[in-house]
């Protein structure tokens, strides 16, 4: 009898500590638990408690004592070793952290969460096979687990497997409609994959529900510009800043744009209006030198440049591109010291690299810029400029077989590179192959030529973005020379800013109506 | 007295402080030589002001010793200068230098850039023709101290925006036919806007802006007048831009073929079959573009035998940001950019170059390579810290082993100046070679070479016979203890500019020639032996050598 109301009393003092967590009291919670183990120490559940409430007030290394004394008395608990798992990983200790997840599915094959959890350490790990595998784990193990969808389509996201993100992403939605989350990161990964329109809708989902989410309407504001609906990008930019003023990426973006319509002074003008609300955002300084750089205005850009390393010590974007700038304006040595300071923040860049090559190319030293050509190649194989400028350092030291090969790698990722088929066509002759050095000397006079006039509608362009007349000869320009899609934006452009004639032009090129 | 004592005590001071053996001086302001350039402007940025301008140098009286014609800008809408802006001819008396502009008749008031000379009607005085921004003039020398302006009656209607100009004989009849650069199509009454938008600073415009037109091509009848031939000739197939122009025998096969150097669009290279009718080269050859096939804004232009392998090689300069390039005879109508592997890139990517020419300025037997650099923008400084609107001028010399190496202290050559045409001569007739220089809005530099290298020459001054007077187009070939050289006459290179049309070889230390062999234009070779050195030649085809005292 005495038994069976000590065992009711401790049932409710148990159930009055777990009352206290759910309302985070975990002081007493504590303190209850505690009572508990006192009269009864094999009360395995009151150690859990008490791992609990030690956790929740802030000792970890308390609650792993606590979890372990319960594992002592009852070591069947895959919930605890879920829990010690996620007690770790907080502590960044993601081995052990691994290891715990691990026991929990050696104790319960079907754990969801436990796969999930083990998932999310070998993505912090960058083991990715791994992770997906976990991932695919936990949620056949639990049909019903969105999370676990969530983050399979997560890290398929992360690793650019669009087509298996959005499979993912779209079970997750199905599994769990009301989480925003996963319309929101579904529409991301459409945005990613080039289906701008699906994600267009998917986050008007959220926005619907969730008009605050700025970062939404960053991303709503960037599938507009991927469909080339400038206003509504541009809309949707402003939305994101007045929503966060702080946002970088916000007027980092809404500059994009106005840059990308040509409307530089509007661009400048975001970028200034980010730097009066705090003149200390290096990426800022960074956009307005590319668009002093764009127009030449070479101290301009270099000035920002230096703001921008001034404010980030370890940008290595803001040395490579003070580099770059140097390099343009002839101050090789300088150029080249920037460009060895940026390496020393981030040495997997290909493109600093590539510049280091050009520079000593310039300084007539082409065994060096082989060196680093060479480097930024193994880093970035898909630069056809990088690979052109590898075979150039090859042709300097008559190394001709060399430089042919460098020069066809970079003419099968670019067969327009003006640059390459000219070189090509030198390096040909020089093999006495003249027939092929003639037609593709021939092939870089079309190239360079079609190059020229772009170029220069180009340059009248940034004077007059908006002349219709300047729009429309660019538009053709692009058509008669193949690039459809290129000559596509140009007419959204002209949409834009108001031609009427865009319209039938874009029907006609996708076909739908016929030349006029 | 005292200037020569100072002039010595500089000569003095220089080369013990630069130990270089070669000294300029800038002599015009000593030697009265007073020429400022005028653009004409008031700050509406023209884009003609910034061309500007060119200087020949002719012996127009044959008194023996190398004269001056200055080439001036006119008066543009706004301009608020009052001194009478006309071309000016300099006669040199010995180290003074008096303005015969009037007395000789040649003080053209258009809107002139570059000038060009040669006999072109064989009767032993050198004529002039101009190059304009509207219609070119023609000056025929009455061989009595005065032209008479003759271009309409001699055939000449190029009233396009003329540049560069060169006399060659294209169809080896004897006769000096004309070779003129035009550069684009361009009015002061439609004069854009351009510079940045942003800040508002105004600045010249880019030559992409401005539509490319055709040369012109005049053959010379033989009978003192001459007939448009561009189109008969293959040249108008052309549209360029075209700033300067060098003729020269580039495949060796006895005639002269052409070389243009055209600002931001292909440069051309004209193979002549010999009859006047060119095919154009220049991409198949290798020259149309540099290393990148990116087209260069190519200005002065040069062919010049810089290695000794008996082909003539070619130099281009080009705008600051693109380096000056070399190309490299390869011997079979083909050349190799080799700019930067003969140390001539990296030193010429900030600077701005015009004028230039292939010189042997040491007397080592190795053509060195001069350059007059000076920025178009005249607000670049607010474009670009980095460049400057006047910049230094530049020579390089050969250092025989496949490279060139800037010669940094050379006395005046230092100064800066926004350089434009510049010709080439032994002006004080010392046995090496001077260089007037004319600059744009400013004024002139007359470049006295006061070198003593201790290095011996000859100067050969050809007379043609059978072919055109001035011998233009013929060979020369060289052999000394030393080696062999090979040199054309060609005075129409560098850039809006004329140049001595004697040929200076330098010798080193060799003490006399061994053979010198002239291959005439006309096909006609002759041989002389064992020529004493330090001298002045003649060699008048058919008729043996004489030696000429100044």
């Amino acid at each position: 009898m005495l038994q069976c109301i000590f065992l009711y009393a401790q049932a409710s003092q148990l159930d009055q500590a777990k009352k206290a967590l759910e309302e985070r009291k975990p002081h007493d919670a504590y303190a209850i638990f505690q009572a508990i183990v006192e009269s009864d120490p094999d009360n395995f559940e009151a150690h859990n408690g008490m791992a609990k409430a030690l956790d929740y007030s802030g000792d970890p290394q308390g609650a792993l004592m606590a979890y372990n004394n319960s594992l002592n008395i009852q070591p069947d608990q895959p919930e605890v070793w879920l829990n010690i798992g996620n007690l770790y990983y907080s502590g960044k200790d993601l081995n052990n952290a691994a290891n715990a997840y691990k026991k929990a599915i050696d104790l319960d094959p079907q754990f969801g969460r436990a796969y999930n959890n083990l998932a999310t350490v070998y993505r912090d790990e960058e083991n990715y096979p791994s992770a997906i595998e976990m991932f695919k784990n936990a949620v056949e193990s639990d049909p019903d687990y969105a999370r676990g969808y969530r983050n399979l389509g997560d890290i398929y996201t992360l690793i650019e497997d669009y087509e298996n993100a959005i499979y993912w992403l779209k079970k997750a939605t199905s599994a769990d409609p009301d989480n925003l989350f996963g319309w929101y990161w579904l529409g991301r990964a459409q945005l990613r994959s080039g289906k701008a329109e699906d994600a267009i809708q998917n986050f008007q989902r959220v926005i619907k529900q969730r008009p605050d989410l700025f970062q939404v309407h960053h991303n709503l504001g960037e599938a507009y510009l991927a469909t080339y609906n400038f206003e509504g990008a541009i809309d949707h930019m402003n939305t994101a800043i007045s929503l966060n003023p702080n946002g970088t990426i916000f007027y980092v973006t809404l500059n994009k744009i106005y840059q990308k319509l040509g409307q530089n002074e509007l661009a400048m003008s975001v970028l200034e209006k980010a730097l009066d609300r705090n003149p200390a955002q290096s990426q800022i300084y960074i956009e307005r030198g590319d668009i002093h750089k764009a127009h030449q205005r070479m101290d301009e850009a270099l000035a920002d440049y230096s703001q921008a390393v001034l404010y980030d010590p370890r940008s290595w974007e803001g040395y490579y591109k003070k580099g770059v700038s140097l390099y343009y304006q002839s101050r090789l040595d300088e150029a080249q010291k920037e460009l060895q300071t940026a390496l020393v923040w981030n040495d997997m860049s290909a493109s600093i690299y590539h510049f280091l090559g050009l520079v000593s190319l310039a300084k007539n030293k082409p065994v060096k810029a082989q060196e680093y050509l060479i480097q930024g190649t193994i880093l970035d194989s898909t630069s056809a400029d990088q690979w052109f400028h590898l075979g150039q350092s090859y042709m300097r030291r008559k190394n001709w077989e060399d430089a042919l090969r460098s020069l066809d790698k970079s003419h099968q990722l670019d067969n327009q590179n003006s640059e390459t088929l000219y070189n090509l066509g030198q390096v040909y002759k020089k093999l006495d192959r003249s027939q092929l050095s003639r037609f593709y000397l021939m092939e870089f006079k079309k190239q360079s030529d079609y190059e020229k006039t772009r170029g220069n509608l180009l340059n009248q362009l940034q004077i007059r973005p908006n002349d219709l007349d300047l729009i429309r000869k660019l538009a053709y320009l692009y058509e008669e020379n193949g690039r459809v899609d290129k000559a596509m934006v140009v007419w959204y452009k002209g949409l834009y800013f108001g031609d009427s004639t865009a319209v039938v032009e874009m029907e006609r090129i996708k076909g739908t109506t016929s030349r006029p | 007295m005292m200037f020569r004592f100072l002039l010595l005590t500089y000569i003095f001071i220089t080369a013990s402080v630069f130990g270089q053996g070669i000294t300029f001086i800038d002599a015009s302001q000593k030697q009265g030589l007073i020429f400022k350039h005028d653009h004409g402007g008031s700050g509406m940025k023209y884009y003609v002001e910034t061309m500007g301008s060119g200087v020949c140098l002719l012996d127009y009286d044959n008194d023996g010793d190398l004269d001056i014609y200055f080439a001036q800008g006119a008066s543009l809408p706004g301009w608020k200068g009052s001194k009478e802006l006309i071309n000016r001819l300099f006669q040199n008396n010995g180290g003074e230098w008096t303005d015969v502009t009037k007395k000789a008749g040649v003080g053209d008031p258009s809107y002139s850039i570059g000038c060009a000379c040669g006999d072109i009607d064989n009767d032993g005085d050198i004529d002039l023709y101009v190059t304009n921004f509207g219609n070119d003039t023609f000056y025929r020398n009455e061989g009595n101290g005065t032209f008479f302006e003759a271009t309409q009656s001699t055939g000449f209607n190029n009233i396009k925006w003329g540049s560069s100009a060169a006399f060659f004989d294209g169809d080896l009849d004897g006769w000096l036919d004309l070779y003129v650069t035009n550069y684009v199509e361009y009015t002061v009454d439609k004069n854009p806007w351009c510079g940045d938008q942003h800040s508002g600073r105004r600045a010249y415009c880019d030559p992409d802006v401005f539509q490319g037109i055709s040369d012109k091509f005049f053959h010379n009848n033989g009978d003192g007048t001459f007939t448009d031939w561009t189109d008969k000739s293959g040249i108008g197939k052309n549209q360029g831009k075209g700033l300067g122009i060098v003729p020269g025998d580039y495949d060796n096969d006895g005639d002269m073929d052409l070389y243009v150097a055209n600002d931001k669009v292909m440069n051309l290279l004209y193979n002549n079959n010999g009859k006047a009718v060119f095919s154009e080269e220049a991409l198949f050859s290798g020259v149309g573009y540099n290393e990148n096939g990116r087209a260069e804004a190519g200005m002065g232009v040069d062919f010049g035998d810089i290695n000794q392998d008996g082909w003539p090689d070619l130099f281009v300069t080009n705008f600051s940001g693109e380096s000056n390039t070399l190309y490299l005879n390869d011997q079979n109508g083909s050349f190799t950019d080799k700019t930067f592997s003969f140390g001539l890139g990296q030193p010429s990517l900030d600077l701005l170059g015009f004028g230039t020419k292939f010189v042997d300025f040491n007397l080592d037997g190795w053509l060195d390579i001069f350059i007059v650099n000076g920025h178009v923008i005249d607000n670049i400084a607010e474009f670009n810290k980095g460049y400057t609107h006047a910049q230094k001028k530049q020579l390089f010399i050969n250092q025989t082993d496949g490279t060139f190496k800037e010669l940094e202290n050379a006395g005046d050559i230092r100064n800066k100046s926004v350089g434009r045409g510049a010709a080439f001569g032994d002006i004080d007739n010392d046995g090496d070679m001077d260089i007037v220089i004319s600059n744009n809005n400013s004024n002139s530099n007359l470049l006295i070479n006061l070198s003593k290298p201790g290095n011996n020459w000859i100067n050969v001054e050809l007379e043609g016979v059978t072919c055109n007077r001035d011998a233009i187009g013929s060979k020369l070939e060289l052999k000394s203890k030393s080696g062999t050289q090979v040199a054309w006459v060609n005075p129409g290179a560098s850039y809006l500019a004329s140049n001595d049309k004697r040929i200076l070889f330098g010798l080193s230390k060799d003490m006399y020639v061994d053979n010198l062999i002239i291959h005439w234009p006309d096909g006609q070779k002759e041989s002389f032996n064992n020529l004493e050195v330090n001298i002045f030649y003649h060699i008048r085809q058919g008729s043996g050598i004489s030696i000429i005292s100044h």
